[in-house]
């Protein structure tokens, strides 16, 4: 310790005095930024820990100082450190860690950082998962920590701790508090879509590619565009075919997508005609190209999405149906072990709930008769899903009419809009129009009744 | 060695060489004209020996001796990009060849002779020295045609065609006097009309350069040169003065354009002598005129709806071909018989068809057509799948059905199946297979397509060969439905939040600063003065109608999913 630094016994008093957040706010911080990086290194005179000394919960922001420090400067599987970082992550205090959004940062590249040199990353998940949901001021929150977990827990395989986290979807962007950039609102929903892909939920993995893609943008970032071509992959895989783009995406990024996906395109086009053999050769001409990609992956599993969603096809033409005749109409006659294939298809298919059907080997080969769905919609079970859904609804139209009228009620918009005069927007200044109760309306009657 | 319809490919030479055949060449050799109107047929080389043909929804194809019309393959890649396969037809089997042609006159009596010519073996001889009398009969200046009829003649008794044995000499050869002093006149002629016109022009009388240019139009048509009698003919507009002359334009032109086959060409000229406020006389009969024209440039468009609603509202005036140098009435009843039966429903066909007073008098020249929309109306599947199948020979002769025989005949076994399954809550495949002719396999794939297609609401039970009719539970249809529309619109609407959101913090992905040089570096200095004011307004105005335009489309939208 250089002898201009203050004491550790100095610093511990400081730290333990300031018992609040604000006095956390106004006098530990510059303090403590100010001190150099060894003094945190440092141990007592009588070799004592500071972190000992420190409780992590009521002095989360200096105990995160220090932890800082000691990740970095650790080498190898420490033990006691890594039981001190999980003793600090579950129990420090949030708003004392969102003061130090920097430092939390930081905190976790260092912990990765740990866990990779020792091999073994799956050590910082846990920690981290916890960690981000301390650190959140609200469970939807995006924080600089989000893509460095997705990707370690991509990196590491293992996925079921980040799920909570991933199923809260993102609501809440606030760069001043959180300090996040576009890039981490990007690698997030990137990393997250192929989290979910991994985890065969295609139609989330959709929705977050389709974030991706669709985030404001003046020019076009590589992270959207490797997005895309995953989003088409998956489209594919779970509906049949590419679902439009919002029409708000950016055209910079459009256009981008227009000259570099266009091998994704063709494939596309292809599988939505759905004759086997030529998808065949159009993904056998864009191997390279997914291989390259590393999506090859993803469009073998559109092949064999290709023939479950032939036989879910078949069902809405045929009521019964050989299984030796499915396999020929699916375009797998050909293949040796086609039938065999047909009937795993459709038993995992009826157990997933995918078709109703019943197989029937009484003739030889077995035949098929396709059920309707015997769910009559005349339980309560769908009385409290349409309940549920009418109040997402409500709610989040009610967020979107305050969001309208707040935004309508200041100064700068009402100026501006004053001066085109009423002709412009041709909606009428009465707010019943805002009401939740007309937006609903809306939808309700568009509904009724054929 | 069967006798080859078209001429060797040797002979058939200028017809590939021309790929722009059809209306730019100023040729006015017979080829040329010929290649005209046939120019479509040609365009694929494979030609095929049929019977009757077995199966109505296919005609097989095989490619069959030399290479035939082989050369005239690029011809018809020219104006019509369908492929229309040259199809040999053994032997019509009710075509009268004199009865039938008797009611033409003019160009379109030889157009359909050399067409027939062409495709039919059997009356082949019959047809050429039919066409090539009636080239002399008329004295037409159009020599060449005259020419080429007749080496058409030498080709076919040289192969041995049926009937070679009555053709008489002074047919098989070409009147060398006779050609030479028609070339002549026409030359002549020619020249004489240009010079008057160059007079005309001179002077400048309207109404005789009007009339100037229609002597030259008629002439050059009678030559057989269609495009330049075309020019000459739209050039008279400049000149026409009252709705008269007008409609006299429309007229000449359409005669010229379907000739050529230029067909939207017609409907433009239609539409143009429709709305010129009519003359008094001979009103009826060209009203009646044009809409024949009409209905058959939409039938050659393949648009079959808009032609028998044509061809069903000319009223009584053509009865007596008066139009026949371009249709006869026997063709309008056929044409508008079978465009109606392809496109319209039950309803209409009995209003506008079976009702319909005007139309009867043709169907009358044409009985099996009354026979085939009764035999339809009243389920009577068999006797019409029954009545086309006899008649379909015929047809593939006719010069303008031909390319169209199939698309309507598979409308019309569509319909007829779809017609067939409605009332039934099942049906029993083997007794359908019966009543419409088929093997039960082929009966299955028909439906399966109509099915898909969403035509016929049923599904079939392949084990037992039983088709049902769906019974679609629409209270779960619209729970599933709402379900759906619910979590598309709570996504949506939260995607759209955060958009707003990453707006409004700027968290949008931007190119790095100073990256593209000077321009960018511009840029970002002048944000700073307007940081907060105008992009705002901006975002403010974009944002809120994002907001309004959400909510009150949404429901919108996802209605028509």
């Amino acid at each position: 310790m250089a002898p201009s630094d203050p004491s550790f016994d100095e610093i511990i008093s400081k730290i333990q005095a300031a018992t609040d957040i604000t006095a956390v706010t106004k006098t530990l911080a510059p303090y403590l930024n100010n001190l150099n990086d060894p003094v945190f290194a440092a141990q007592s005179n009588g070799q004592a820990d500071p972190l000992d000394a420190l409780d992590p919960a009521t002095h989360s922001f200096a105990y995160l100082y220090f932890l800082v420090h000691r990740c970095k400067a650790s080498h190898g599987f420490d033990h006691a450190l890594l039981a001190k970082v999980w003793a600090f992550v579950t129990t420090c205090d949030g708003e004392q860690v969102r003061l130090a959004s920097h430092k939390a940062m930081s905190f976790a590249e260092a912990l990765v950082k740990v866990a990779t040199e020792t091999r073994q990353p799956i050590i910082a998940i846990k920690p981290l998962a916890v960690f981000i949901q301390r650190l959140q001021a609200s469970p939807g929150q995006l924080t600089m920590i989000h893509p460095l977990l997705a990707k370690t827990c991509l990196l590491a395989q293992s996925v079921k701790d980040i799920l909570p986290i991933l199923d809260n979807d993102i609501s809440d962007v606030k760069p001043q508090q959180t300090h996040i950039n576009y890039k981490d609102f990007l690698l997030y929903h990137y990393y997250g879509g192929m989290i979910y892909a991994f985890l065969k939920k295609f139609e989330r993995a959709v929705e977050f590619f389709k974030l991706a893609v669709s985030a404001p943008a003046e020019v076009a970032s590589a992270i959207q565009i490797e997005a895309h071509k995953k989003y088409v992959l998956s489209s594919l895989l779970q509906y049949g075919r590419v679902l439009p783009l919002p029409k708000y995406i950016a055209s910079a990024v459009q256009r981008t997508i227009k000259v570099q996906c266009v091998a994704y395109a063709d494939f596309a086009t292809a599988y939505e005609k759905k004759s086997n053999s030529a998808i065949k050769t159009e993904l056998e001409k864009a191997k390279p190209t997914f291989v390259r990609d590393k999506n090859f992956g993803l469009a073998k599993q559109c092949m064999e999405a290709l023939h479950r969603r032939n036989i879910q096809d078949l069902t809405r033409t045929y009521l019964t149906l050989s299984i030796e005749n499915i396999t020929s109409l699916i375009g797998l006659g050909s293949e040796p072990d086609g039938a065999r294939r047909v009937e795993g298809f459709i038993v995992r298919m009826i157990e997933s709930g995918a078709i109703f059907a019943t197989i029937s080997h009484e003739h030889a080969g077995g035949m098929v008769s396709f059920l309707d769905d015997p769910n009559q919609h005349n339980n309560t079970i769908t009385m409290d899903m349409i309940n549920t859904q009418i109040q997402k609804a409500t709610a989040i139209t009610a967020k979107l009419s305050a969001m309208d009228q707040a935004i309508s009620s200041m100064p700068a918009f009402f100026n501006k809009q004053g001066s085109h005069g009423p002709e412009q927007s041709g909606y009428p200044m009465d707010e019943s129009d805002y009401s939740m109760h007309m937006g609903y309306d809306n939808y309700v009657d568009e509904e009724s009744f054929l | 060695m069967d006798p080859r319809l078209s001429p060797d490919p040797t002979s058939l030479d200028p017809t590939p060489g021309y790929t722009p055949a059809n209306n730019n060449t100023m040729d006015t050799s017979a080829d040329n004209h010929t290649a005209n109107m046939d120019s479509d047929m040609y365009t694929d080389s494979q030609p095929a020996a049929v019977g009757t043909p077995s199966s109505l929804s296919n005609v097989p194809l095989t490619a069959d001796g030399p290479g035939g019309s082989g050369g005239a393959d690029q011809a018809g890649n020219s104006k019509r990009k369908r492929f229309v396969k040259v199809v040999e037809v053994d032997a019509p089997n009710n075509l009268d060849l004199d009865a039938y042609i008797a009611t033409y006159k003019g160009h379109t009596k030889v157009n359909r002779l050399e067409f027939i010519a062409d495709r039919c073996p059997s009356l082949q001889v019959d047809a050429l020295k039919l066409a090539i009398t009636e080239l002399r009969i008329t004295n037409t200046l159009h020599v060449s045609r005259y020419i080429n009829l007749v080496r058409k003649l030498n080709e076919a008794v040289k192969f041995g065609a049926p009937g070679s044995g009555s053709v008489s000499s002074d047919l098989l050869t070409v009147d060398k006097a006779w050609a030479d002093n028609q070339m002549l006149k026409a030359k002549q002629q020619t020249d004489l009309l240009e010079g008057e016109l160059k007079n005309y022009k001179r002077n400048s009388i309207k109404e005789s350069i009007r009339m100037g240019n229609i002597e030259l139009g008629n002439h050059y048509y009678a030559c057989g040169d269609l495009t330049s009698a075309h020019r000459s003919y739209s050039r008279t507009r400049d000149y026409c003065t009252t709705s008269k002359h007008i409609i006299e334009l429309c007229m000449n032109v359409i005669k010229a354009s379907i000739e050529l086959g230029n067909f939207p060409h017609v409907l433009t000229y239609v539409v143009k002598a429709e709305s010129t406020p009519e003359v008094a006389q001979d009103k009826e009969v060209t009203k009646a005129k044009l809409k024949a024209a009409s209905g058959l440039a939409n039938l050659d468009l393949s648009k079959y709806p808009a032609a028998a609603r044509d061809f069903l509202s000319i009223g009584e005036e053509l009865v007596g071909n008066q139009y026949g140098d371009v249709i006869s009435a026997n063709d309008i009843a056929v044409y508008g018989g079978l465009c109606a039966l392809a496109s319209f429903n039950r309803t209409e066909l009995k209003r506008l068809v079976i009702d319909n007073v005007g139309f009867r008098q043709y169907l009358e020249l044409e009985p099996h057509i009354r026979d085939l929309i009764q035999g339809f109306y009243n389920s009577n599947y068999a006797l019409c799948l029954d009545i086309m199948d006899k008649w379909k020979n015929d047809y593939l002769l006719d010069l303008h059905l031909h390319s169209h025989i199939e698309a309507l005949y598979t409308n019309i076994r569509k319909k007829a199946l779809i017609q067939f399954s409605s009332p039934f809550l099942t049906v029993d495949l083997t007794k359908m297979a019966k009543s419409f002719s088929t093997a039960v396999p082929a009966l299955e794939k028909e439906l399966v397509s109509l099915i898909i297609g969403g035509q016929i609401e049923a599904r079939i039970d392949s084990q037992q060969k039983i088709l049902w009719a769906k019974q679609t539970n629409k209270r779960s249809a619209i729970f599933d439905r709402s379900t759906a529309m619910g979590q598309d619109y709570e996504r949506e609407a939260k995607a759209l939040v955060l958009r707003m959101q990453m707006m409004n913090h700027g968290l949008v992905v931007k190119g790095p600063p100073g990256e593209r040089g000077g321009p960018n570096d511009g840029e970002h200095s002048f944000e700073a003065p307007h940081p907060r004011g105008g992009r705002d307004r901006e975002m403010f105005a974009g944002t809120r109608a994002n907001v309004s335009s959400f909510l009150s489309s949404f429901s919108r939208e996802r209605h028509h999913r």
